[in-house]
């Protein structure tokens, strides 16, 4: 049976979210072999990063305010699947939707979190303003560094 | 698999699971839009492919990135727990 593009959808967006399970196993079995000097974090991982955690962060707090509304929302629907003679949905599938969704989002807020929490931001560093600190750069970048 | 080659699957991955709900999200919008017109559709419609993007740019800055980040051993645990989440509403998916 061919596919349809449906399915292609489908497939993808499977695809989709077993890429992002190995890339959190992946931070799961990164081993730190540095030593203890900081690395330099790119501009575009830092930007891209509080991007996608701002992002995500109100996706995911949407879900949550969803999931909670279901215990308001549910007399109301029940009213309305009363009035126009549909049969209700149980409450755990409409439940069930939501929680799903929550999850999801949740999952996918962790990757930019871990990663924003990775970012060095203490002394010697970067500055918490997502500078590069003068004492970290070298004599070839024209910048005095600061005298202690 | 290290995380840099993970981060680029992702990404590419990402962009390739989200193009078709996009892409049926503007057909309906512009569905809608034709029948009945709102002023808030199109930047809704912005705001909505923006955030969406900031994930598969995520994941491809992570590439970019040369390995310089460490993560302490309690978000290597909350990664884990996230691998686990997403395995289970992948697998719900199937």
């Amino acid at each position: 049976m061919p596919w349809k593009i449906s399915d292609i959808g489908w497939f993808f967006g499977v695809l989709s979210g077993v890429s992002a399970v190995l890339l959190m196993i992946a931070v799961y079995r990164h081993i730190d072999d540095q030593s203890e000097t900081t690395a330099c974090v790119p501009k575009l991982l830092r930007v891209a990063t509080k991007a996608a955690l701002l992002a995500w962060g109100i996706f995911a707090a949407f879900c949550v305010f969803r999931l909670a509304a279901v215990p308001f929302t549910y007399p109301e629907l029940r009213r309305l699947a009363l009035q126009y003679g549909r049969s209700l949905p149980s409450l755990l599938s409409i439940i069930a939707e939501p929680a799903r969704m929550l999850l999801s989002a949740a999952a996918l807020f962790v990757g930019p979190y871990i990663v924003w929490r990775a970012i060095p931001s203490a002394a010697g560093g970067i500055s918490p303003l997502g500078e590069v600190p003068d004492s970290a750069l070298g004599p070839a970048s024209g910048r005095r560094p600061i005298e202690e | 698999m290290d995380i840099r080659r993970s981060a680029l699957i992702a990404c590419v991955a990402s962009v390739l699971g989200l193009a078709m709900p996009l892409w049926n999200g503007a057909a309906s919008m512009a569905e809608m839009q034709s029948a009945r017109p709102q002023w808030w559709a199109i930047p809704a419609a912005v705001v909505v492919f923006l955030f969406t993007a900031t994930l598969p740019v995520f994941y491809f800055a992570l590439y970019h990135d040369d390995g310089g980040l460490r993560f302490s051993t309690p978000l290597r645990r909350l990664a884990l727990l996230a691998a686990l989440a997403l395995a289970v509403e992948t697998a719900l998916e199937l």
